[in-house]
């Protein structure tokens, strides 16, 4: 699944690892794996140090270690990127070992890791370890507690992780550019005891948002509140995995949002419960049920839930917005304008055109038409009823008997036991009362329509 | 002298080599044949008439394209039938002639483009229909106000505009190339085809002004004014050659540029307004945009279509220009103002 960079490193790289980590002893640095597509591997069952139930990054991976002498040796590198936001759509960005989100971290409470950060930017970097206590020296903020990472050397952050938890890095250089390209990552802290706050499956994504002009590959950086594309760990509905349980599962889902707005994650038919923030552990009392959560900018929330409804059960967003991909903004609103007849003029002019909209926009999810180079639909996927007329922040978790402890594949469309599944009604439709409101495409409406004669004269 | 159907061409100069009659309008008229390398008439009897009335209508039959314009006029256009006959001096008919020929080769290309540039923009009258009328629609189903229904109508009034005005400018410029050919009545109705396509190349400057000081008819005449009148025309012969070689060098300079900025639009500013109005279809189809910015496309579109036609006009008559440097006639300014055909943003529903 890896492949090694020791080579592609290159000699003069290691020269500067060893000249900024002089405590690090010769030969120090290790291999950097680099991931090259952005399929969900399995989780990393560890093979040294202490135990755990390892963790499952949504198409993501966690980032391969070394034990030396009692540290755990982890190496990140920060690089330009091309990660695919769902298939159709490739992003330019900035990320870490070959993709963006970088590779999730996972160690235990109490252990101590030695993290080499080598900047393959063309500018400076530093990671700032989001949530994690640690010596000040060691928390990554440019200019304040270190100095900045120069293109083409390597860092080495050491720290004692003293609290378990749910964490993430990102850069404190340049830091308005570095996120908007997308550079982030996640940083999961076991419990020393296995017994403590253990699930069957623990997943987790990072909020991240884009804006991409259709057709290009690279983000507006400097977009403060417009974003088109709104993602889970950098990939968009139909491009996220869907999170597999077995029936019975105890199941948690961690989020981080690096956005910079908020958003309320909705799950259907379960409800669960806050255990966990950046901040730490929620004592089982204090815990309310919840169906939605809302993610806050620059936290991480932890929920977890007794996967024990079998089905194909949304999980997403709830800002509707954030489950489109990219759209325009100004359009009017054609809801109840008969147009078709129209068409054929239009079509004089351009041939390529076809009436839309006329009903709703639910045309988009039907149609397959040619769009901007590199640009998805703004809302596409099918599923086994129909369109999905999804795009963003969109994804399933599926729920299935008898799935094997550490089974993460998709087990494909739920099997609806007959009559399960809501149906048309073919007898008789009792008369229902009507909600007055315009008749569609009606004229009768409070609009003052300009008669004046538009049509003719040539 | 005079051959069966009245109509005289080159070849009998020979016959009329050795004559000095000036005065004998078949003089006049084979000399004009001759210098112009097109054939011409000598009107004097019905059966002359009827000769030429026969060859214009096998002429108009098709198209109408320049160079048989150009032998309409020099066979029909009864003013040089009158300079045939007045002969007030050897050259005064070839003079007349080549007024002719350059007054109906820019008549010509302005009746052609200005007819294209009329029906080109019917696009865009039917684009700012479409946009008034979905506004309208829009604004029955709540989608739009008052002031979008304003705007979009104003559009298409405006846009109405144009077009009624580019209509009279086609009409006006018909006109005009229908009085150098000489027509009238149903022979008026003749058919033109569009512009020319640019040649592959142009002529090469070298040589040019030389050809012209050799070739031109007006200093054929100064120089023959010299050996009746002496000093002074010897002064105006010199004066005039260096006015021949400045005009020129000017209309070819005219001719180059046009022919590069008539390139220009076909080979970049067309192939990228296609690659606009692709890309605008695309972002429509996403929903990125709306009918109103593809309505509005299409006339941005045909705005730089007629560029495009106006272009490639100016080039035809530069090139006009520059013949009747070389050889003689009138020469008219180059370019001619467009029509600006309205291209305003797209109203309705913002
Ligand atoms: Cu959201």
């Amino acid at each position: 699944m890896t492949v090694s960079r020791r080579e592609m490193l290159g000699a003069g790289v290691l020269l500067g690892a060893a000249a900024v980590s002089g405590r690090v002893q010769a030969q120090a640095v290790p291999e950097a794996p680099h991931m090259p597509h952005p399929t969900m591997q399995p989780p990393l069952f560890p093979t040294s140090g202490p135990d755990y139930r390892p963790v499952v990054t949504l198409n993501g991976w966690t980032l391969p270690w070394r034990m030396n002498q009692g540290w755990k040796e982890f190496h990140l590198v920060a690089e330009p990127v091309v990660r695919e936001l769902a298939p159709g759509m490739n992003a330019h960005l900035w990320g870490y070992n070959g993709q963006s989100p970088g590779p999730t971290i996972e160690a235990v409470e109490g252990e101590k890791v030695r993290i080499f950060v080598t900047n393959r930017l063309p500018e400076h970097t530093t990671i700032h370890w989001h949530g994690i206590r640690l010596p000040n020296g060691m928390d990554g903020v440019g200019g304040l507690t270190q100095p900045q990472i120069k293109p083409g050397k390597t860092f080495v952050y050491e720290f004692e992780l003293r609290r378990s938890g749910t964490f993430m890095y990102h850069p404190h250089a340049d830091e308005m550019v570095q996120m908007a390209m997308g550079m982030m990552g996640m940083f999961i802290v076991h419990p020393r005891d296995p017994a403590v706050m253990r699930v069957d499956r623990d997943f987790l994504f990072l909020l991240a948002s884009y804006d991409i002009e259709p057709g290009n590959f690279v983000p507006r950086v400097t977009e403060m509140t417009d974003f088109n594309l709104w993602t889970f760990n950098s990939r968009v509905f139909p491009g996220i995995d869907p999170l597999v349980a077995g029936k019975g599962d105890r199941v948690r889902i961690r989020v981080g949002n690096l956005t910079m707005t908020n958003h309320p994650i909705h799950l259907h038919g379960h409800e669960f419960t806050l255990t966990g923030t950046d901040g730490g552990w929620i004592a089982p009392e204090r815990r309310i049920p919840e169906v939605t959560t809302d993610v806050p900018v620059g936290a991480m929330r932890a929920i977890e839930f007794i996967a024990d409804e079998e089905g194909d059960w949304a999980l997403h967003c709830h800002k509707s917005h954030h489950v489109m991909n990219a759209m325009g903004h100004g359009l009017a609103n054609f809801i109840g304008v008969q147009k078709r007849d129209l068409e054929p003029k239009i079509q004089r002019l351009v041939p390529d055109y076809m009436a839309m909209g006329n009903a709703g926009m639910a045309d988009m999810g039907e149609m397959e038409m040619l769009l901007p180079d590199n640009t998805l639909p703004m809302m596409s996927g099918q599923g086994q009823f129909g369109p999905l007329e999804m795009g963003g922040m969109f994804t399933v978790v599926k729920v299935r008997p008898g799935v094997a402890a550490n089974d993460y594949r998709d087990p494909g469309w739920y099997r609806h036991p007959p009559g399960t599944v809501a149906f048309e009604w073919t007898g008789v439709a009792p008369a229902a009362p009507r909600a007055e409101g315009p008749a569609p495409g009606g004229n009768a409406v409070e609009v003052q329509v300009v008669r004046r004669s538009t049509s003719g004269g040539h | 002298m005079r051959q069966a159907a009245g109509v005289v061409t080159g070849f009998v100069l020979a016959l009329l080599a050795q004559t000095s009659v000036i005065a004998d309008p078949y003089v006049a008229a084979a000399q004009v044949a001759q210098r112009l390398g097109v054939a011409t008439a000598v009107i004097a009897t019905d059966a002359d008439a009827e000769a030429v009335r026969q060859r214009v209508a096998a002429a108009l039959a098709r198209p109408l394209d320049a160079d048989t314009a150009v032998e309409i006029a020099v066979l029909n256009n009864r003013a040089l039938q009158a300079a045939y006959i007045a002969g007030e001096h050897e050259f005064a008919a070839l003079e007349t002639a080549l007024d002719l020929v350059g007054e109906t080769r820019r008549a010509y290309f302005n009746a052609v483009a200005a007819q294209q540039v009329a029906s080109y923009l019917e696009r865009a009258l039917a684009s700012a229909e479409a946009t008034a009328e979905l506004t309208r629609r829009l604004a029955q189903a709540g989608g739009a106000n008052r002031l979008d229904q304003a705007r979009a109508a104003e559009l298409y009034v405006k846009v109405a505009n144009d077009v009624r005005r580019a209509r009279l400018d086609a009409t006006l410029a018909r006109e005009e190339l229908t009085r150098a050919l000489g027509l009238w009545g149903a022979e008026a109705g003749y058919t033109l085809p569009t512009l020319p396509p640019l040649p592959a190349s142009i002529e090469v400057a070298a040589g040019v002004e030389a050809e012209a000081v050799r070739g031109r008819v007006d200093l054929m005449a100064a120089r023959h004014a010299v050996a009746h009148e002496g000093a002074p025309a010897a002064h105006r012969l010199e004066a005039l050659a260096i006015q021949v070689r400045s005009e020129v060098r000017a209309a070819f300079a005219a001719y180059q540029a046009s022919y590069e900025i008539a390139r220009a639009y076909r080979d970049d500013v067309i192939p990228l307004r296609r690659t606009i109005d692709e890309e605008i279809v695309y972002r429509y189809n996403g929903m990125l945009v709306d009918v109103f910015t593809v309505l509005a496309t299409v006339r941005e579109s045909v705005a730089a279509n007629v560029a495009a036609i106006s272009a490639l006009r100016d080039f035809h008559l530069a090139e006009a220009n520059l013949r009747a440097t070389l050889i003689g006639g009138a020469v008219a300014p180059t370019a001619k103002g467009g029509i600006t055909p309205h291209v305003d943003a797209a109203p309705g529903g913002h």
